[in-house]
């Protein structure tokens, strides 16, 4: 931890050097733009460190005033947090759409006091029908599943009549819905079945739910996290349950996760570089708020991180990775 | 010279005067605590030349929706705390009440008005179960509860799954416009019609807790059960209203918040922390953890202490890193602060 907080220090010293060596806009020059960056659940997950970090790294860079804040899971709480940066006179807003309709009002409130609203890292599953927000910045999960499921299967060689564990956090949020559907549409047409469960976020939990399901259906020949904890817990609940070498692969980023695939415990992971979900939405707010700039759409990204192609994305696990 | 007669009359007077009449009010604690916090956010506000937004009608606007939900939850689980009971399911019944009732009046198609009967029905329910295992069946409510929290959790996810994907989902509650201008509709400036609702919750609550036999009763049960049963209270049936109390409390909360919100989450009940933050708020707010004491105006300020703290660590920007803690300390300061006070008070 130490480490990692002299290597941040480094990092915004850097920063600081740079801003004052003469870059192309001074950020102390520049209109204060305010922004409330709402992370959606899981307060120190190691998912949200990069975005965290990317979103203050903008801040510095693009003089932004930010308010980092964490609905906890609550859509309810998110509503409230997207009301008080309306009350606090904010300029943007860059929320989480976990479920499709909860913010839909709170969301319009915003659109109509003239607050720039980005959506990050899960969008309505109608994308800019579903509701006021001017753009989303976050992976395409369909497509980020497909190449997964594919990957698995050339890698593997996995056939008609294997059947795929995918645990996930929270089955029910949008993202474990469309990233199950972009595995399922790569191993259906191959005859390959799949099933669905929850493991929360916390890793020691997901570590025996993981297990457990595997000892309970020896059926299970291969496993795909569709988030985070899961993709992390995989690999040691397979030795758990006596099934070390269980072919997996996932989602998302992490130093356990990354620690897998460079030993080829983990095939490779879908990266959806959280560090630009944080970045980008708060430049885009500044921008579009200085330079009327439209926010646009951005998909951050569908890259398969394999053990050929990982070591940027081990060496800076947990600030940009 | 003072006689024996002139100081009895002296004391009189006193005992019926406004201070005395203030310092016999339970909640004069949480209340002077809440004063205080108040003054430190007036003040705040007006060094920072009113860059700190606590006082505007957009803010004041999200507290009017966010207390009362708290606030209410409190109350139930503050009355049954004042009869010595603890329940920590409060999260699965709001949760469970909202989804059956949006199911039933949405997928269902069946009329609202049969709709809040079932769901509240699934309430009392929750309610007599809780009651039944602790007074009956003699487990310790604080174990029994966290039972049947796991059920409703489970409970929760099984009503919530998607025919189409076999899996948990969120559910809409689609409400006529009507309902929804009633439960939750915008009043005038910062009032939104939750605190209408809280206003009545409490009142009842208050007739019930101070003006009805119930009431003492409740306050026997939890302050010194032995004694009640000698004086022909029966305990059993009083905790057994206070479990139901709690479980309508709990499931008309979860209605006002779908109600608002429109979609319901079947993670809140295991994530949202509800029951603790109503614990919390009705301790702060001078609920006693050992039963017998407490007031309606207490749990209501203790709720509105604890969502205005985050409220302000927001609006501070106080860093993410950090808010739980932050939000965590102040609580324990208010019930310091709370206990100081009340000790006062008795001397």
């Amino acid at each position: 931890m130490r480490k990692r907080n002299i290597f941040k220090a480094a990092l915004s010293s850097a920063s600081v050097v740079a801003a004052m060596s003469g870059s192309p806009v001074v950020a102390q020059e520049l209109e204060t733009v305010k922004v409330t960056f709402i992370q959606h659940c899981c307060s120190g997950a190691t998912f949200f460190q990069p975005m965290q970090f990317g979103a203050e790294e903008a801040a510095r860079l693009f003089n932004v005033e930010l308010t980092y804040v964490n609905a906890d899971g609550d859509a309810a709480r998110a509503a409230n947090l997207i009301e008080t940066a309306i009350a606090e006179g904010q300029d943007a807003v860059i929320p989480t759409i976990t479920v499709p309709d909860a913010l839909d009002e709170a969301i319009k409130k915003a659109k109509d006091a003239g607050l720039i609203v980005i959506v990050q890292n899960i969008d309505d599953p109608m994308g800019a029908a579903g509701n006021a927000r001017d753009s989303f910045v976050g992976q395409n999960f369909i497509a980020s599943g497909a190449i997964i499921g594919q990957k698995m299967i050339d890698h593997y060689g996995l056939k008609a009549g294997d059947h795929c564990l995918l645990p996930v956090e929270f089955p029910e949020l949008t993202y474990a819905i469309e990233r199950a559907q972009g595995v399922q549409s790569a191993l259906e047409p191959a005859g390959i079945t799949s099933e669905i469960i929850g493991t929360g976020t916390v890793d020691a939990e997901a570590l025996t739910i993981i297990s457990q399901a595997l000892i309970a259906n020896p059926k299970i020949t291969c496993a795909i996290g569709l988030g985070t904890t899961p993709t992390t817990n995989i690999p040691d609940a397979a030795i758990e349950a006596g099934r070390d070498g269980l072919p997996n692969g996932g989602f998302d980023t992490n130093p356990k996760i990354m620690e897998n695939i460079m030993a080829g415990t983990t095939v490779g992971t879908m990266d959806q570089q959280p560090f630009w979900q944080g970045y980008l939405p708060v430049m885009f707010a500044a921008y579009e708020k200085r330079y009327g700039l439209k926010a646009v759409d951005f998909d951050t990204g569908n890259n398969l991180i394999e053990a050929a192609n990982g070591d940027l994305a081990l060496k800076y696990g947990g600030t940009y990775r | 010279m003072e006689t024996n007669a002139d100081r009895a009359g002296r004391r009189y007077r006193d005992q019926s005067g406004l201070w005395a009449r203030f310092k016999a009010f339970q909640a004069v604690s949480i209340v002077v605590v809440s004063i205080g916090f108040m003054g430190i956010l007036v003040l705040w506000t007006v060094l920072t030349g009113g860059d700190f937004k606590f006082f505007t009608v957009g803010n004041l606007s999200v507290l009017s929706q966010q207390i009362p939900i708290t606030a209410i939850a409190a109350i139930g689980v503050g009355i049954l705390m004042i009869a010595g009971e603890f329940d920590i399911s409060v999260a699965g019944t709001f949760t469970l009440v909202a989804f059956v009732i949006a199911i039933t009046a949405g997928e269902w198609a069946l009329p609202l008005a049969v709709a809040l009967l079932i769901g509240f029905g699934v309430a009392l329910l929750i309610g007599l179960v809780n009651g039944w295992i602790t007074c009956w069946l003699g487990i310790p409510s604080f174990i029994a509860t966290i039972g049947m929290m796991f059920f409703l959790r489970g409970a929760v996810r099984y009503v919530s799954v998607n025919p189409e994907t076999d899996l948990p989902d969120s559910t809409l509650f689609v409400s006529p416009e009507a309902f929804k201008a009633v439960m939750t509709g915008h009043v005038v400036g910062p009032v939104y019609a939750q605190l209408f609702w809280l206003g009545l919750v409490a009142v009842l609550a208050y007739l019930i807790l101070n003006r009805h036999r119930m009431g003492n009763h409740i306050f026997t049960a939890g302050g010194n059960a032995n004694a009640a049963v000698s004086i022909g209270v029966n305990v059993r049936r009083t905790k057994l209203v206070a479990f139901v109390i709690c479980a309508l409390t709990a499931g008309f909360a979860g209605l006002l918040q779908a109600t608002r919100i429109t979609e319901i989450e079947p993670s809140y009940a295991t994530i949202s922390g509800l029951e603790l933050k109503a614990i919390a708020a009705a301790v702060v707010g001078g609920v006693s953890l050992y039963g017998g004491r407490g007031t309606i105006i207490g749990m209501v300020l203790g709720a509105a202490m604890i969502d205005c703290v985050d409220n302000v660590l927001v609006l501070l920007n106080a860093p993410e890193t950090i808010f739980k803690g932050i939000l965590g300390a102040v609580i324990i300061l208010a019930v310091v602060l709370n206990n100081i006070v009340s000790r006062r008070e008795v001397s």
